[in-house]
């Protein structure tokens, strides 16, 4: 090795060494940013919750579509064959909305804070709509059975009177859900936005 | 670091991700100074990597080393960063990550010094500045080649031209000074 190389040699390892002393893990503090740490976490569950692909979501959405399907066979009736057909693909549209919902994803840039804001509260505004949707379907359905055919039913009341009230049910819990997690979810997400988007509005609030 | 989802429980994926992030902070810092010109980039890219570090964590494998899948993550982020230059400004109201509290806890030569070599570094083009970066972190050369994606070869010959070039910019620094 020339002179000249072991010069250089010598030069690239006193810049390494520099270079791995301009900033030491002693010279940074971290601070935590709590608001999106805990969006983030709220976004996790609500993903677990409503996301598409998880197992325990592809389950219940494939259990209830073969047993919408089944009741659906055995009706003799049109128009409850027809909403129980219209049950049995309501998962799976859900999952298709999901689907969906994802692929616009591509729309925001996550990476950057106001995306990932934006985004998720595009999501989770869909998952509202969602929610309202079905249970106004379910309600619908409900209000059907009571209205219209209940009647014809006097034969299988129990089969019926069940089902209705696992409508009643499922409509409860949706509505729950939407009051309790979405809602807050939905004005975290509104909020932690505008606080982005208006820096100095909370300064303002304090100062009047 | 566990990767089965199953168990990966908010609080596990936390302390991972805290201790990742103590761990790294400086490598982190060092890669955001290469590809920023002001402090609030600077924030605004280490914040950028930190959030998507923590998005992808989940998602860590085990295939490569921890160090080796920060640094793809942490490259591809600030190079993206440093593309878009149009992109909005976020708000000075966002909660800090960061502070750095003594950046040079050198004597003035010394510190003279790091910032002649982190103007080289800033000068070089984009992938040579990325893969001089990851020289300067002691990543060997198998490293370099699975975060950048090049092959082993190319990051030798690569390293080679990079370091004259380095080399030569440093002694112009040094004979301008």
């Amino acid at each position: 090795m020339s002179n000249q190389e072991q010069t250089n040699q010598e030069d690239l390892k006193n810049f390494k060494q520099l270079w791995q002393q301009s900033t030491t893990n002693q010279s940074i503090k971290l601070k935590e940013r709590e608001m999106l740490r805990e969006i983030q976490y709220d976004m996790d569950s609500f993903d677990e919750k409503y996301g598409f692909g998880t197992t325990k979501q592809l389950i219940l959405s494939g259990v209830i579509s073969v047993l919408m399907i089944i009741v659906s066979i055995k009706q003799t009736n049109p128009m409850f064959k027809a909403i129980f057909l219209l049950l049995s693909v309501l998962h799976p549209a859900h999952f298709l909305f999901q689907l969906w919902t994802r692929f616009e994803k591509r729309r925001y840039d996550v990476l950057d804070s106001v995306g990932f804001y934006e985004y998720s509260l595009e999501r989770v505004k869909r998952q509202m709509l969602w929610m309202k949707l079905s249970a106004g379907f379910l309600f619908g359905g409900l209000a059907t059975i009571f209205a219209g055919f209940w009647d014809e039913l006097s034969t299988d009341k129990t089969y019926y009177t069940f089902f209705a009230l696992a409508m009643i049910v499922g409509v409860g819990y949706m509505a729950w859900q939407y009051r309790y997690r979405l809602m807050p979810l939905h004005n975290r997400l509104h909020d932690a936005l505008f606080d982005i988007r208006n820096p100095y509005s909370s300064q303002n609030d304090e100062q009047h | 670091m566990t990767n089965n989802t199953n168990t990966y429980t908010a609080t596990s994926r936390e302390a991972d991700f805290v201790r990742l992030l103590e761990d790294n902070k400086a490598r982190i810092m060092r890669l955001c100074k290469a590809y920023t010109s002001s402090r609030e980039d600077r924030e605004d890219l280490f914040q950028e990597i930190a959030v998507q570090l923590w998005k992808a964590l989940p998602s860590f494998r085990g295939e490569a080393s921890v160090s080796t899948w920060m640094y793809r993550i942490a490259l591809n982020v600030s190079l993206r960063f440093s593309y878009e230059t149009k992109r909005p400004k976020p708000s000075k109201e966002r909660i800090t990550w960061i502070e750095e509290t003594t950046p040079h806890p050198h004597d003035d030569a010394t510190r003279e010094r790091i910032e002649q070599l982190q103007r080289c570094i800033a000068s070089l083009p984009e992938v040579e500045r990325s893969i001089m970066i990851l020289y300067l972190e002691e990543c060997s050369y198998k490293e370099i080649s699975e975060i950048t994606g090049l092959t082993e070869t190319n990051v030798g010959a690569k390293i080679s031209r990079i370091k004259d070039k380095l080399l030569g910019c440093m002694q112009k620094s040094e004979g301008g000074v």
